[in-house]
């Protein structure tokens, strides 16, 4: 009777012992995450054919505080409605792909750009924000409705920041 | 002809091997003189050693990451921290960096960057450093020192060497080559772009723009910017109007009517004095 409870014993401890290895994988994964340099993202934006909504709102709030942040999407979003750069609700989700017409009129009331006559009197559209963010030089391209690349992003943010330090962009700036 | 001989040995003596073409025949004296003249004077053996040096951290503002050769991953920058050859350095937005890699070459890494140092030694009194620059920018300052920098900025579709003075080398990220902006009249940096026979050595103070422009228009724009510079007037006021304004001014419609005519080039804001006052102590 002895032997067979030992056995039992033994037998469940052995079992055990992978449960006990499964159950501390997660953790593991969590310090990983926990660890990713705080300049990930920004690599990882440059790798990226299509930006998405979460990316620029990142960098955008980021730009608009002078300092990297780490904050979830959601709250990134409300501190972005707070400053006017974009609408409260019914926004894009996280996910989508974003065209150059939104990151012109994020960085539009970023830096304060308000366009020229016929912004201020119907006031400014994604298509006017592209145009002067043509114009301005902060962005290059066709039309409002390209897609972002990562790599357009970073320049366009890079040129943002140049404007906000001096107020326009000439060329001894850069 | 054994006279040209005669003399060519004889200078072979006073090089250091008067001993050896002495007792030799006339062919070995020639093979002697022909192999003196084919080798060159080898240099001391610790002057073209090359020595590996570091860079140093010396101030970092925002999010700042380096990864070292010996590191896994990126870590955050810290204030004095070494960098040595394969280092990388990158910057968030808002960030700056400064370097320096030795006493009188100092290089400022641009918020939005990520750089490696290819390169960086020392051999005989002159110092090498290789900048790779993926995207962003960075501004690169040569100062006059004891040790001769040599230093090589290369950029996704171009490379610059840099050989003093001052200036800031950018890289989009979206390609197109480097953009360089010079700061002083001082130094030769050297823009390599991809083709035959495109060096562009620029002495002055300049622009560089190869983002799609043609040859015509660098030379153009080179010439407009060594003109300004040389009459101590930039592009904002050579090409100002009437109606152009600079940062900080208010736009005319924020302006109320009865001060509108303050704002103008005639106001007294702009109005510009006839003569210069006299320096003080003038009878």
């Amino acid at each position: 009777m002895r032997r067979w409870v030992v056995s039992a014993a033994l037998a469940a401890m052995a079992a055990a012992v992978p449960l006990f290895a499964l159950q501390e994988k997660p953790q593991e994964k969590k310090e990983d995450q926990k660890k990713e340099s705080r300049t990930a993202y920004v690599r990882r934006i440059f790798q990226k054919d299509r930006c998405n909504f979460g990316d620029v709102c990142r960098i955008v709030l980021s730009l608009a505080k002078g300092e990297h942040t780490d904050a979830p999407f959601a709250e990134i979003q409300k501190d972005l409605a707070q400053r006017g750069i974009i609408e409260g609700e019914g926004g894009p989700e996280e996910s989508v792909a974003v065209t150059k017409g939104t990151v012109a009129y994020m960085l539009c009331q970023t830096l304060g750009i308000k366009g020229g006559l016929v912004a201020r009197v119907f006031g400014l559209s994604r298509r006017y924000a592209f145009r002067e963010c043509v114009y301005t030089g902060l962005l290059r391209g066709k039309t409002e409705m390209e897609y972002v690349t990562g790599r357009e992003l970073l320049d366009a943010l890079a040129e943002a920041e140049i404007y906000m330090l001096a107020g326009h962009l000439d060329s001894e700036r850069k | 002809m054994k006279m040209t001989l005669e003399a060519m040995a004889t200078a072979l003596l006073l090089l250091g091997g008067a001993v050896l073409a002495q007792d030799m025949p006339i062919d070995s004296r020639l093979s002697a003189i022909v192999q003196a003249k084919q080798d060159p004077p080898k240099a001391a053996p610790d002057a073209g050693k090359k020595e590996d040096i570091e860079a140093s951290l010396v101030a970092f503002k925002g999010t700042v990451d380096v990864k070292r050769p010996e590191d896994k991953d990126w870590v955050p920058a810290e204030r004095n921290m070494k960098l040595k050859k394969g280092s990388e350095i990158c910057t968030a937005v808002a960030s700056t960096a400064k370097l320096l890699f030795t006493g009188n070459v100092q290089v400022d890494v641009k918020a939005l960057t990520q750089a490696r140092i290819e390169d960086l030694a020392k051999a005989g009194g002159k110092v090498n450093a290789d900048v790779n620059l993926k995207f962003g920018s960075i501004e690169v300052e040569i100062q006059k020192g004891d040790l001769k920098a040599d230093m090589k900025v290369t950029a996704p579709n171009s490379t610059t060497s840099v050989s003093g003075s001052h200036g800031l080398v950018r890289a989009p990220a979206a390609g197109g080559g480097a953009h360089i902006t010079l700061r002083t009249w001082t130094g030769t940096w050297i823009h390599h772009l991809p083709g035959p026979d495109t060096d562009q050595h620029i002495g002055g103070a300049g622009v560089a723009n190869d983002r799609g422009d043609s040859a015509r228009d660098l030379r153009y724009r080179f010439s407009i910017d060594q003109f300004l510079n040389f009459f101590g007037k930039d592009e904002d006021e050579l090409f100002e109007g009437p109606l152009t304004k600079k940062a900080g001014d208010p736009n005319p419609w924020d302006v109320p009517l009865w001060e509108f005519g303050g704002i103008g080039p005639a106001g007294p804001k702009n109005r510009k004095p006839g003569a210069l006052p006299f320096p003080p102590g003038h009878p």
